[in-house]
């Protein structure tokens, strides 16, 4: 054997520990860790003591933090993830110990609160509820807001760069016009999300068709849809998006709202489309894990985040909108005029849901045979 | 060899100051856990059942892992053979081959040029090839896109010539270009080794003696080389096989091969069971094949060294 190989082993090895806790403790934990509502213990702003922070990589403003500190008194400690997989696989692995914030997508909330993972703090308990925006007050993944507090949200389009279309050529406006694009001057420069969903789901729904489906002419339909647009494709990426936008390595993408918009104060001639037939949103939420030594500290966080001002910060730093009431004010103009970051009345939406593994597996399928045509 | 050297320990009665064989013990149950244990942790996964929401394993005996790798149903619910993998792999052998293969034609110069030269050269040498282990894999990988990239180092020197920028990169030779800029340190390092102790006098006298060029290579060189170049080729093939970050970073991530497809499987796909079958088939692969090198290598009497 080799040292590469072992290091792939290792490797190997470690997502396989973290799975142990996964399938066999996520068995063990299915009943009893489900604390009753009534557990939630009213708000105590507390001026001491530490928080551990788990979120997404360059996902909030260290600076901000340092602020945070200042203000509270409460120390912090801050560590990365880059899939909400890998979140997952982590926490189940550590019994949902060793941190007090973590900061996961919609729907991975609903698993990890059927799950038990999860610490049903009653954001209506925090003094800054009232500040949350009415319409995410009682969301799909958590009904009553009993396990979560919104953070940022954004949608998933596409974008072209408009200086490169010729007299009278219009670019796409739904996911049909999208796939049906072929030739100039986006051929062999489109790029395509390393996600499942963000790949199958568009091809599906400019077919038409639901969000999870397992109807056998859709999910062929979807494949061809997909294959016969591959020859346009240059990368399937989920990283550096913005920037090859930004640089034309890539003249049309798949693209979240918050990376055209920094790629649009490069280019400004850079188009963000809400498709016709619908654009993704999803949002990503505090919680606190059931093993949280912390709780007090976290929940202080939570409501201070949930001040507009302090919300702005990171907005403006992650480029993403908030869910916080007046948070708009404090945003920089570039954003407050960027319809991308502001979704415009009457868009069609649809949220940004995992489906049954049997439909996953199906996705999968025609990923894969998408990436290979 | 440490087990060896424990017996041999045991039988030895222990000098002042020496401990009996049996310390050994818990370094090697060590190196047993973590060589064994991951490989029977994947063997295990590989045969478990995938749950029905979520990522990780359930506890329910199962080969669909296996099942899975060559027979798919189709979105009708129709089960027949299903070739989208191997043809995967087809491509990552493809790419592991060249570069296994450019690896070692670069390789074989360098190691001669750097075996002649003087110990304090050579030391230098050495030292300049292991240069590129100081930065990390992914960081080197990186520099590519910035040197390959329409806007990059590569076509702002072209442009100075007048050529039209040039799209090199998102395609299957930038890929190629950096598994072996990635590869050949470990192609240069056994195939230098072997030549180190070689005497160049031979081949001078064989030179004296009216051998070819050619002949010299053939006769001289390469029975001192052939060992390191076989284990260049364990070194560099097994690991390109498996490449995940070349073929995404720059090749756009838009070919299904063995490494993303296995990373996938834990990820977005959320298919463990089958992540790891694809991972024991490849390790089944992988010992196939240095066991015949081994082999081979025995009945040629070739020494070779499946490590550097």
């Amino acid at each position: 054997m080799n040292r590469k190989l072992l290091g792939a082993l290792s490797f190997c090895m470690a997502l396989a520990l973290a799975g142990c806790g996964g399938s066999v403790g996520g068995e063990a934990s299915s009943e009893p860790v489900v604390a009753d509502p009534g557990s939630s213990t009213p708000f105590t702003p507390v001026t001491s003591g530490k928080v551990t922070i788990y979120t997404w990589a360059d996902y909030f403003p260290v600076e901000e933090l340092e602020r945070f500190s200042a203000e509270t008194g409460i120390d912090y400690s801050i560590d990365f993830f880059d899939t909400n997989e890998t979140l997952l696989a982590k926490l189940e692995a550590n019994g949902n110990t060793g941190y007090d914030l973590v900061v996961p997508s919609d729907y991975v909330i609903e698993q990890m609160i059927s799950k038990g993972m999860l610490l049903p703090f009653d954001a209506k308990t925090l003094p800054n509820y009232e500040n949350i925006d009415e319409s995410t007050r009682d969301p799909y993944f958590d009904p009553g807001r009993m396990y979560s507090a919104p953070y940022m949200y954004g949608t998933t389009g596409f974008a072209y760069d408009s200086s490169l279309l010729k007299d009278g050529q219009q670019g796409p406006t739904s996911w049909k016009e999208f796939f049906a694009w072929h030739g100039e001057p986006y051929e062999g420069h489109v790029g395509m999300l390393a996600d499942l969903y963000e790949t199958i789901v568009p091809a599906i729904h400019s077919l038409g068709g639901e969000t999870c489906t397992d109807d056998p002419a859709m999910l062929e339909g979807a494949q061809k849809v997909l294959l016969d647009f591959k020859s346009q494709v240059n990368t399937i990426s989920s990283d550096a998006v913005a920037d090859r936008l930004a640089t034309g390595e890539n003249k049309m993408a798949v693209i979240w709202n918050g990376d055209f918009h920094r790629a649009w104060e490069v280019n400004d001639k850079l188009v963000y489309v809400y498709p016709t037939e619908g654009v993704s949103i999803w949002q990503d939420n505090w919680v606190i894990p059931s093993g949280a030594e912390n709780v007090d500290q976290a929940k202080t966080f939570i409501n201070w985040m949930l001040d507009p001002k302090n919300a702005a910060e990171a907005a403006e730093y992650v480029g993403f909108n908030s869910l916080v009431k007046g948070t708009f004010e404090y945003l920089p103009e570039s954003m407050q005029n960027d319809p991308a970051i502001v979704m415009p009345e009457g868009t069609n939406v649809y949220e940004f849901r995992a489906c049954e593994t049997d439909i996953v597996n199906k996705y999968n399928r025609i990923n894969e045979t998408f990436k290979q045509g | 060899m440490a087990l060896n050297l424990a017996q041999h320990e045991q039988r030895a009665l222990p000098k002042p100051g020496q401990l009996s064989g049996w310390f050994t013990t818990p370094a090697i149950l060590l190196g047993l856990l973590f060589t064994l244990g991951p490989i029977v942790v994947i063997t295990v996964f590989s045969f478990m059942s995938q749950p029905a929401n979520g990522s990780g394993v359930d506890l329910i005996f199962s080969t669909k892992g296996y099942e899975q790798f060559l027979f798919q149903e189709d979105f009708y619910g129709n089960r027949g053979f299903d070739g989208r993998y191997l043809s995967a792999f087809w491509l990552s052998f493809v790419q592991a081959f060249f570069t296994t293969f450019a690896s070692i034609a670069i390789a074989f110069p360098v190691a001669i040029w750097m075996a002649t030269k003087t110990e304090r050269t050579q030391n230098v040498l050495l030292m300049l090839v292991t240069i590129p282990f100081w930065t990390n894999l992914l960081v080197r990988t990186y520099a590519w896109i910035i040197l390959l990239s329409e806007d990059g180092t590569v076509n702002t020197v072209l442009g100075w010539f007048g050529i039209e920028p040039q799209v090199l990169l998102y395609n299957s030779y930038a890929t190629l270009i950096s598994l072996i800029f990635s590869f050949l340190p470990f192609a240069i390092l056994p195939m230098y080794s072997s030549l180190a102790g070689f005497d160049f006098r031979l081949a001078e006298a064989a030179y004296d003696l009216g051998a070819r060029k050619l002949d010299v290579i053939r006769k001289i060189l390469w029975p001192a080389v052939s060992g390191g170049v076989l284990s260049a080729i364990a070194l560099c093939f097994v690991p390109a096989f498996g490449s995940y970050l070349q073929p995404v970073l720059l090749g756009g991530g838009k070919v299904l091969m063995v490494g993303n497809l296995i990373a996938d499987q834990y990820g977005q796909a959320r298919n463990w069971p089958f992540g790891a079958a694809l991972s024991v088939i490849i390790l089944a692969l992988t010992l196939l094949g240095a066991w015949a090198l081994l082999t081979w290598a025995k009945r040629s009497s070739t020494k070779v060294s499946l490590a550097v």
